[in-house]
């Protein structure tokens, strides 16, 4: 696993690196002669994203996220079906109905279809809730901070008050207590309301629905900004007493300045870590609120409300609540393990130790017990899994073929096992591997099988307790 | 113990406004509430004109914000607030429903105690191995499971498939000692209410400790770690103490903001799980708050924000207390 991986990891390097050098041709063409200035920034760059691809969590999670972009942005026009054909099938119908992959929902319509547009105002409210939250919860942060005196106590006292409600309950009051006053206020403004109706893909049929979104959304503001004011204040205070800021000061610019152009930039890691770990927070607590029948109502698609609908039905029809439900988990999965891997790779001593464990160590021999071990216990199982379905030909996957493949595949990810003469010692491995397996497959029962697995797991402990402490990134 | 008066002083000073911003918040919520709560209360569309007349009279409704809110601040001192959709005293209601709440709360965090702090000093001492890797895992795992649907999986194993749990009643101890069922069977020896207790509230309580747990954990790796590399611990090394022994000093300094954390899942806990409560049909404060939000209870809501606002704020300030006993450099 580990060697496939940095194989593979060396791959997404290329990419990233691709990436990097074509932002940077972009700087430049903005402005001339950026990267000549920059040439150390772009390589830290590159070194925080090899660093980041060398993190198979990092790398399913931005996949995820990725993936959720896509459907978030793409999801009304790839939907097979519009959200607001109620009825148009029989209810409750289970997965695969018909042709529907997921069957369909309470109200009649295909499930996918709701979940596709369900996925854009996820997207849409939690983007909305972080670009209006957050600003806010910097400004203030950064000016208690910098001011400090009577303007931090009043503005922290405000923090403390909101902080001491749980969000879930303050968000659902005030989710609760918006939606006229907002909607009264869209109606007389059309072009937000046109505005607001293609954010969230809807038609503007449902625009009475737009005033208990932006509800929502609005509740949502107001729990998180008190949570990146704290933050914000508690890094800018000791960021405020280094030597950069005196600098500024002594050159005579505006406090906004400082604030703004020289402080933040150094909080923009830790922000965005913050941020994309709260991506994932936001876009589950908005799903439990429309599960409690806040936001949006039917026929907007809303993930917690398809729930809601189905809760009723559990567990007979299951897939109402589980597909939906394991929508947002995977989600919210993907913000969160984007968000710890990237602070990992963000904070410059932590990304240090894994670029130190990055450095390709010269491969001994346990090194080759190991691999061997693992691929004796593949080889286990594809022969038991894959013989007594008796498939003419997958004899022959099973047992050699396959492992030299991988043996191939494998060997030559590692580019400093290529010195090494391994030909011989793979060969024989093969070659008894290949030989356990056509006995076994003659003898017509599995209990060889379970003797190479045996063998393989002897082989990884033999592997384990050479290496001792088992350490390093991977 | 020099100063500690003054610093009693100077927290006192913050912690009233505090309180007195938590309930002008929550008072401000309900007030701007759009329907017309009067006419709800009356009987929604077909009441007559003097009975909401009389309604909007009782409740001091036709009067501006700040008469409201003083009548309110009143009602509160003085315990004279009545719900006006059941017509119970709100604190009575609140009294019978925070024992249910409290238990569910005490069993879910006696379980995050007991799976969390283990395994955040095992993460810590086993840095950057499975063992790690496992807890890392599991603290994005809770953060990231929406309760609804962990609670739907969990209710269809352990109630439809195995039978183990139930959904329905919660039957009580036949004395009431420390008010927390659980806890009084436990004492009166009533083994079978112990059981049906722990049949009816084990399972949300189990899923309340499955999504803070993993958070637990990993503030306790993170504040051992901290403390393992600090030089205090380098001294006990070079001293040659016994890694056992270095262990528990660690442990003694990290577990100090460690209680803090607990102390606020705690708080958080008590104001009742508005989703899990719901779900498994919990009659607490979160179902309570609940239902006050669809029936504009306005009463109920603001005295649950209040209770729940104010439990935190009390927290806060036990916490910064115990602090300033524990650790001089806070006082001054």
């Amino acid at each position: 696993m580990g060697i496939l991986w940095i194989k593979f990891s060396k791959k997404l390097d290329l990419i990233t690196d691709k990436f990097v050098e074509l932002y940077a041709r972009f700087r430049e063409l903005i402005s001339p002669g950026w990267s000549d200035k920059n040439q150390s920034r772009i390589d830290e760059l590159k070194l925080m994203l090899r660093a980041f691809n060398r993190s198979p969590l990092g790398v399913v999670g931005f996949i995820l996220i990725a993936l959720f972009f896509f459907l978030g942005i793409f999801g009304p026009w790839i939907a097979p079906e519009p959200y607001w054909g109620l009825f148009r099938y029989p209810r409750n119908m289970p997965p695969g109905w018909e042709g529907h992959i997921f069957g369909t929902d309470h109200y009649g319509r295909d499930l996918l279809s709701i979940m596709l547009w369900g996925a854009r105002v996820s997207l849409v409210i939690g983007l909305l809730v972080v670009a209006l939250g957050v600003p806010l919860g910097i400004i203030l942060g950064l000016i208690a901070a910098y001011y400090g005196g009577v303007i931090d106590e009043i503005i922290m006292r405000i923090v403390d008050i909101f902080y001491a409600f749980p969000a879930l309950m303050l968000a659902i009051a005030m989710a609760a207590v918006l939606p006229t006053t907002i909607s009264k206020f869209l109606f007389s403004v059309p072009a937000l309301e046109g505005f607001f109706t293609v954010l969230f893909g809807i038609r503007l049929y449902d625009s009475g629905n737009l005033g208990p979104m932006l509800a929502v959304i609005l509740a949502m503001v107001i729990v998180w900004w008190p949570g990146y004011t704290r933050m914000i204040r508690a890094v800018a205070l000791s960021e405020k007493e280094k030597v950069y800021v005196e600098a500024a000061k002594a050159l005579g610019l505006s406090d906004f300045q400082i604030m703004f152009k020289h402080i933040l930039p150094n909080l923009s890691s830790i922000l965005l870590v913050m941020i994309t770990i709260d991506l994932g927070s936001i876009i589950i607590l908005e799903a439990a609120l429309s599960f409690l029948g806040l936001g949006a109502q039917p026929p907007i698609a809303e993930i917690g409300r398809i729930v809601s609908d189905g809760r009723q039905y559990w567990p007979d029809k299951w897939w109402l609540v589980i597909i939906p439900g394991t929508f947002l988990f995977i989600v919210g999965l993907g913000w969160n393990l984007l968000g710890d891997v990237l602070r990992d790779v963000l904070d410059p001593r932590t990304r240090r130790s894994i670029e130190f464990g990055l450095k390709e160590k010269p491969v001994e021999l346990h090194d080759f017990i190991g691999l061997f071990g693992d691929l004796a216990i593949l080889a286990g199982f594809v022969y038991m899994v894959v013989v007594p379905i008796d498939i003419p030909g997958a004899f022959l996957m099973t047992g050699p073929v396959l492992i030299a493949f991988l043996l191939w595949k494998g060997l030559d990810s590692h580019s400093l096992l290529r010195k090494v003469r391994v030909g011989k010692i793979v060969g024989l491995v093969i070659y008894v591997l290949s030989y356990f397996a056509i006995t076994t497959y003659l003898a017509g029962d599995s209990f060889v099988a379970m003797l190479i697995i045996l063998g393989g797991i002897i082989l990884k402990m033999v592997k384990d307790e050479l290496e001792g402490e088992v350490g390093g990134f991977e | 113990m020099a100063g500690m008066g003054r610093y009693l002083v100077r927290r006192a000073i913050t912690f009233i406004p505090t309180v007195f911003g938590v309930l002008f918040i929550t008072f401000t919520i309900a007030f701007l509430m759009p329907a017309d709560p009067a006419r709800v209360w009356a009987g929604g569309q077909k009441a007559s004109p003097q009975v909401v007349e009389k309604i909007r009279k009782m409740y001091h409704l036709d009067e501006p914000f700040w008469a409201q809110f003083y009548y309110f601040t009143r009602a509160i001192l003085t315990n004279s607030i009545y719900s006006p959709v059941t017509h119970n005293l709100v604190s009575e209601e609140f009294m019978r429903r925070i024992p249910i709440t409290l238990n569910l709360a005490i069993m879910a965090m006696f379980m995050i105690v007991a799976m969390g702090i283990p395994m955040g000093i095992v993460a810590a001492l086993k840095k950057d191995t499975a063992v790690d890797n496992a807890v890392r895992i599991l603290a994005l795992i809770g953060y990231s499971t929406p309760s609804f649907w962990i609670a739907f999986i969990f209710m269809w194993v352990f109630y439809n498939e195995l039978g183990w749990m139930t959904l329905v009643g919660l039957p009580r101890p036949s004395e009431m000692i420390t008010g927390i069922y659980i806890l009084d069977a436990l004492l009166l020896g009533e083994w079978k209410i112990f059981i049906e207790i722990n049949r009816r509230l084990l399972l949300p309580a189990f899923i309340l400790a499955f999504i803070l747990v993993g958070g637990l954990a990993r503030y306790v790796r993170n504040t051992m770690l901290d403390v393992l590399s600090a030089d205090f611990i380098l001294f006990a090394q070079a001293k040659g103490l016994p890694p056992f022994r270095l262990w528990r000093h660690a442990l003694k300094n990290s577990l100090i903001p460690v209680v803090t954390v607990v102390f606020f899942m705690f708080g958080g806990l008590l104001s009742g799980a508005i989703i899990t409560e719901t779900v498994f049909g919990i009659p607490g404060l979160g179902v309570l708050y609940f239902a006050a939000i669809s029936n504009l209870d306005i009463p109920v809501i603001v005295l649950s924000t209040l209770y729940a606002g104010l439990i935190v704020v009390i927290i806060s300030l036990i916490v910064d207390i115990l602090y300033a006993l524990i650790d001089p450099r806070v006082r001054l």
